[in-house]
């Protein structure tokens, strides 16, 4: 047993991961559209906290969550972020800004999902 | 005798999967990904079913999962580690027993990489309630390739040198 040798399985394995990455990755660029709204959606356990439209915040905005687990989220102008957490390994706010629409945050002990949701300007008009 | 040896090889394993598995928590992860990270317990698995019976690999990577969960995080990352540990240890066991022509140890070390992802994704996405699998898979198979190449070889050195000293015959 060789241990620098690769099996057939090995590299046809290596090698489909790599190419579906890539088409993944493709798939997510040509999603991006820079002429949407940037809509951020934060959701608690799968229930809509709040929903932020970035292109019109003028003042920076502080949502505090308190379920268990105290946590800041600060909006800004085109951006949004997990500020300030008090669960153990600070993954969300690691995560830093959320800028494009498909950005996600996601903070696993405190279930709290950010979302950045694109809409066309022309669709926005729907009521919610 | 077999069987006191044996025993005495699950505990020697379990006891070195708890402490890589704690040992890892000390090296700082680049990304901050949920669920990104070496997996160094996963070599440790690898030996157990390269040497071991299927019951014995998933008692030792259950025992591994409870014992790091309570010292480390804390119980709410057990059902993480729980669904990923099992599911790539079982994965890993049927490649290795029927599919070891084509997959050399670092590919099934790649595979439980990849299992272990997508066990975690599903579990953070039934906790979320909202589905997160599609937009960390791209940035965690890429982890899996890189961890799993790593731990892969790590497993592949050390089963050869065990089966080259004998350490394990005779169980």
């Amino acid at each position: 047993m060789n241990t620098r040798i690769f099996k057939i399985g090995d590299k046809i394995l290596i090698v489909s991961i790599a190419i579906i990455v890539v088409i993944l990755m493709l798939l997510k660029t040509v999603e991006v559209n820079p002429d949407k709204q940037l809509t951020a959606v934060i959701k608690q356990n799968g229930n809509l906290i709040k929903q932020i439209n970035l292109n019109d915040l003028k003042n920076p905005e502080y949502i505090h969550l308190n379920d268990g687990i105290n946590q800041v989220i600060l909006a800004e102008k085109g951006r949004i972020r997990f500020l300030e957490s008090d669960c153990p390994n600070q993954t969300c706010v690691k995560t830093g800004w959320l800028t494009k629409s498909g950005d996600k945050a996601v903070c696993i002990p405190s279930k709290v999902v950010i979302t950045i949701a694109g809409y066309n300007k022309q669709v926005d008009i729907f009521s919610y | 005798m077999n069987k006191k040896k044996r025993d005495a090889v699950i505990i020697i394993l379990i006891c070195n999967a708890i402490l890589i598995s704690l040992l890892e928590l000390i090296i700082p992860v680049p990304i901050p990904i949920p669920g990104v990270k070496l997996g160094l317990g996963n070599i440790i698995t690898i030996i157990a079913i390269v040497f071991l019976d299927l019951k014995d690999v998933l008692i030792i990577v259950f025992l591994r999962c409870i014992v790091v969960a309570v010292l480390s995080k804390g119980i709410t990352v057990l059902p993480f580690s729980l669904a990923g540990g099992l599911l790539s240890a079982l994965i890993m066991w049927l490649l290795y027993k029927k599919m070891s022509r084509v997959f050399s140890i670092k590919g099934i070390s790649i595979i439980g990489a990849i299992t272990h992802n997508m066990a975690q994704l599903t579990v953070a996405s039934l906790i979320l309630r909202e589905t997160v699998i599609l937009y960390y898979l791209p940035i965690l198979l890429i982890s899996a390739i890189i961890t799993g190449l790593i731990t892969g070889s790590i497993s592949e050195l050390t089963v050869r040198e065990i089966e080259k000293r004998g350490n394990f015959s005779g169980m």
